[in-house]
C-alpha cells in the first residue's frame, strides 16, 4: 500500500517551489467565500431581505 | 405498526444474511493483498447482487413465496456454514473507533439513524417519483402474478432489474415499505466501498472513516440510495469493480472483476458506458505487475468481459426476446429494423426527448465542462440534484490528486473518475448518476486535506477542517429537509395519515378498490395514474410513455367499446392534470359505484353466463 501521508516521497518536484502552497491556501479559502456566498444568497433569509429592499 | 416495522427489519436482515452467504465463496478468488475485511465486504456486495441475478432467473419461471424462500434459505445457511468455519461464535466482535475517527464515525452513524427511520416510511408519491413509478410497481406487479414479466404499460420496468428482484423479496417477507428499509444496507455497502477505496488510494484508518462521512453527507448521493432508488448500489458495484481491478492479476481476479462489472450493467444501463473504461484501467499493464504486458492486457479483459456478460446476459436476453430490443425502450433508429413492442417510434422519439431534455444539465460545450465542479458544487438544482456535492471535493480534491498522482492506485481512479464525469457529461446530466464519480471526489478530497496540512501547514489543516466541517454540516441539513417528511410520518400516525391523503393521488378510490372483495381486475384509462398502489390486478392500455397495451386500442373510447373482452371487474376514471373523465355520463353496462371530487369508480356489469 503507498503511503500518501508521507507527502515527501510522492511530492512532484514542481510542487516544491514556493508560491503553490500560497496558491492552494488561497484557492481553499476561496471556494469557502463562494460557498457561503452562494448558500446566502440561495437562502430563504437573504430572499425576504431582498423583496423587503424591493418593496422599499 | 410496530410489528409492521418489525416485519420489515427482519427481512432484511433475512435478505443481508443470504447475500452474505451467496457472496462469502468467493473471497478465494480475490486478490491476496487485499485487506481480509475488505474482502469480506466485497464478497457481501457481490452476494447481493448475486441474489437479485439468481431471482430474476427463476422468476422468468416462477416468483413465489416459495422460490424466493428456497433463494434465500440456501444463502443463509452458506451464510451459517462460514461463520461455523471460521469460528465467529461465540461472537467477540468489538468497535475499533479510536478518539480521532469518533466525529465522522459520529457523522456516519446519524446519517444511518436518519436513513433507518426515512426506510420505515410508507412509499408516496405521484408518477414522478421513480421509487412508485417503476422500481416498486415491478416488484409488487411480478409477485401479484408469480412470474417476473416486463409490465407492459410501464417501460421502465423492463430496465436491469438486479435490485427490483432483491425489492421482491423484501416485499415478500416484509410488505411494501421493505423495500425502502434496504437503503441502510445499500447505502453502508456504498460507505464500505468507499473507505477500502480511501484505503487503497493511502488514505489512513481516520482518513477512510472521513471519506465515508464526506460520502454519507453528499445530497446528490444520498437522494440516488433511499426511496427505491438504485444509483447507489449501482456506483457501489462500480467501485467494488474498481477497488480488484486495482490488483488483478490472475485469471479468477479478472473474472471477479468481471461479476462486478456485470452486476453494474444488470443494475443500470449507465454501465454500458462505465464498464469499458474500467476494463480497460483493470487490464492496462502495470510495472509491478507478474502478468504479460500485451497478452495479459487482452487475456484479463476477455475473462472479465465474459463474466460481466454471463452475469448481465439474463436480463437482456429476455428483454429481447420478450420486447424486440435488449436495451428497452431502444433508441428510436433501432424501430426501423427491429419490432418493438409497445412503443411506437413517436414514443420512443418523445421518450429519448424527454431524458435528452432532463439531462442537459449545464450545456455540453467545453466552456460548460470546464464550469463542472462549479456547477455542481453551486449550482446542484440544475442536475436535478437539490442539496449537491457539499465543498470538499471542489476545494481539497484537486490537492489530493496533485499529491497522489505519482502513486499508481490514485493515479488510475482519478483516471477513471475522470472518463466517468466525462461520460455522464455527454450523456445525461442527472446528479445521482455520478456518484461513484462523487464517491471518488471525496477520497481524493480527504487526501488532499491530508496534503495541504504537509504543504500549507496548519493554516492549510485548518481550511481543510473547515471545507470538511462546511461539508458534513451543510449535508446533513439538506438530508433532514428531503427526508423530514418520511421520518416524520413514522413517528406520528396523524401525520402520516395527512400525508397518504395528500401525496398518493386519487387514493381514496384505489382504498375502496383494493378492499372491495368484488374488484378482480381494474380498468385505469389515465395514463398519468400511478398503478403502484393498486393491490389487485389491473390493466392499464396506455401507458406513462406512450406504452400501448392493447394493440387496437388507440383511445379510451377504445377500450369503452371492448369491455367484455377485457374481463375487467370495475374501471378507474379520473379527472387528471393531462386529462378530463373518459367515462361518459350513463355508460351502457356500468354502474357508478364510488365518487369522490376528480375520482370515479364504476362496476361493470358482466352479463350472466
Amino acid at each position: 500500500m503507498p503511503d500518501i501521508n508521507n507527502h515527501s516521497n510522492t511530492l512532484r518536484p514542481s510542487l516544491r517551489r514556493r508560491y503553490w502552497p500560497i496558491l492552494a491556501e488561497l484557492w481553499i479559502a476561496a471556494t469557502i467565500l463562494a460557498f457561503a456566498i452562494t448558500r446566502i444568497f440561495n437562502s430563504e433569509f437573504a430572499r425576504n431581505i431582498f423583496r423587503s429592499l424591493a418593496g422599499c | 405498526m410496530p410489528f409492521e416495522y418489525a416485519r420489515v427489519i427482519f427481512a432484511n436482515i433475512l435478505v443481508a444474511v443470504a447475500a452474505f452467504g451467496i457472496g462469502a465463496p468467493l473471497a478465494r478468488f480475490l486478490p491476496q493483498t487485499i485487506p481480509p475485511w475488505t474482502r469480506r465486504i466485497c464478497c457481501w456486495i457481490a452476494g447481493f447482487g448475486i441474489l437479485g441475478v439468481v431471482l430474476f432467473v427463476i422468476g422468468q419461471w416462477k416468483l413465489t413465496r416459495f422460490t424466493i424462500g428456497i433463494v434465500l434459505d440456501i444463502g443463509v445457511i452458506a451464510a451459517g456454514i462460514t461463520a461455523l468455519r471460521e469460528h465467529w461464535f461465540p461472537l467477540h466482535w468489538r468497535p475499533r473507533i479510536s478518539k480521532s475517527q469518533l466525529i465522522p464515525a459520529a457523522v456516519i452513524a446519524a446519517v444511518m439513524l436518519i436513513t433507518a427511520v426515512n426506510g420505515l416510511a410508507e412509499p408516496v408519491g405521484d408518477s414522478g417519483a421513480d421509487g412508485v413509478a417503476y422500481h416498486l410497481l415491478g416488484p409488487k406487479v411480478w409477485l401479484r402474478d408469480g412470474i417476473v414479466r416486463p409490465v407492459p404499460d410501464n417501460a421502465n420496468t423492463a430496465y436491469p432489474a438486479t435490485t427490483e428482484m432483491t425489492f421482491s423479496a423484501l416485499m415478500e417477507f416484509g410488505g411494501q415499505r421493505a423495500p425502502g428499509f434496504s437503503s441502510v444496507l445499500t447505502l453502508a455497502f456504498l460507505l464500505m466501498i468507499s473507505a477500502a477505496l480511501a484505503v487503497r488510494c493511502g488514505a489512513s484508518a481516520r482518513g477512510s472513516w472521513w471519506a465515508a462521512a464526506l460520502v454519507a453527507t453528499m445530497p446528490s448521493i444520498y437522494q440516488g440510495a433511499h426511496s427505491g432508488f438504485v444509483d447507489a448500489i449501482y456506483a457501489t458495484y462500480v467501485l467494488a469493480a474498481a477497488l480488484v481491478a486495482f490488483d488483478a492479476e490472475t485469471g479468477a481476479h479478472f473474472a471477479i472483476v468481471g461479476v462486478f462489472c456485470g452486476l453494474a450493467i444488470a443494475t443500470k444501463y449507465t454501465g454500458l458506458i462505465a464498464i469499458p473504461a474500467l476494463l480497460i484501467i483493470a487490464a492496462w499493464p502495470r510495472k509491478s505487475a507478474s502478468i504479460a504486458p500485451r497478452g495479459g492486457f487482452l487475456r484479463g479483459i476477455v475473462i472479465a468481459a465474459l463474466a460481466a456478460s454471463a452475469v448481465a446476459m439474463p436480463f437482456y436476453l429476455r428483454n429481447w426476446i420478450l420486447l424486440g430490443s435488449p436495451i428497452f425502450p431502444p433508441p428510436p433508429g433501432v424501430a426501423r429494423f427491429m419490432h418493438i413492442k409497445y412503443l411506437s417510434v413517436d414514443a420512443l422519439r418523445a421518450y429519448y426527448d424527454a431524458c435528452i431534455e432532463r439531462g442537459k444539465g449545464h450545456g455540453r460545450g467545453l466552456i460548460a465542462f470546464l464550469l463542472l465542479p462549479f456547477g455542481l458544487t453551486f449550482h446542484a438544482a440544475d442536475f436535478n440534484g437539490g442539496g449537491g456535492i457539499g465543498l470538499a471535493p471542489l476545494a481539497l480534491a484537486p490537492l489530493g490528486i496533485a499529491a497522489s498522482w505519482n502513486q499508481p492506485v490514485p493515479r488510475r481512479l482519478a483516471i477513471f473518475g475522470a472518463f466517468l464525469t466525462i461520460a455522464w457529461f455527454a450523456t445525461m446530466q442527472e446528479s445521482r448518476y455520478l456518484i461513484h464519480a462523487c464517491v471518488i471526489g471525496a477520497i481524493f478530497a480527504v487526501l488532499g486535506w491530508s496534503f495541504a496540512e504537509f504543504f500549507i501547514g496548519r493554516r492549510g489543516a485548518a481550511l481543510g477542517a473547515i471545507v470538511v466541517t462546511i461539508s458534513l454540516v451543510y449535508g446533513l441539513i439538506e438530508i433532514v429537509a428531503a427526508t423530514r417528511s418520511n421520518m416524520r410520518s413514522v413517528v406520528s400516525a396523524s401525520y402520516a395519515a395527512h400525508r397518504r391523503s395528500a401525496e398518493i393521488p386519487f387514493v381514496s378510490s384505489f382504498d375502496y378498490l383494493n378492499h372491495n372483495p368484488d374488484v378482480t381486475r381494474v380498468l385505469i384509462l389515465d395514463p398519468s395514474i400511478t398503478p403502484y398502489y393498486s393491490d389487485k390486478d389491473y390493466l392499464k392500455p396506455f401507458g406513462q410513455w406512450g406504452e400501448r397495451v392493447l394493440p387496437d386500442t388507440k383511445t379510451p373510447s377504445d377500450a369503452l367499446a371492448k369491455l367484455g373482452e377485457l374481463q375487467v371487474s370495475h374501471i378507474l376514471d379520473v379527472h387528471s392534470n393531462i386529462s378530463s373523465f373518459q367515462v361518459p355520463p350513463n355508460f351502457p353496462g356500468l354502474v357508478l359505484v364510488f365518487e369522490r371530487p376528480d375520482q370515479r369508480v364504476y362496476a361493470v356489469n358482466r352479463p350472466r353466463d
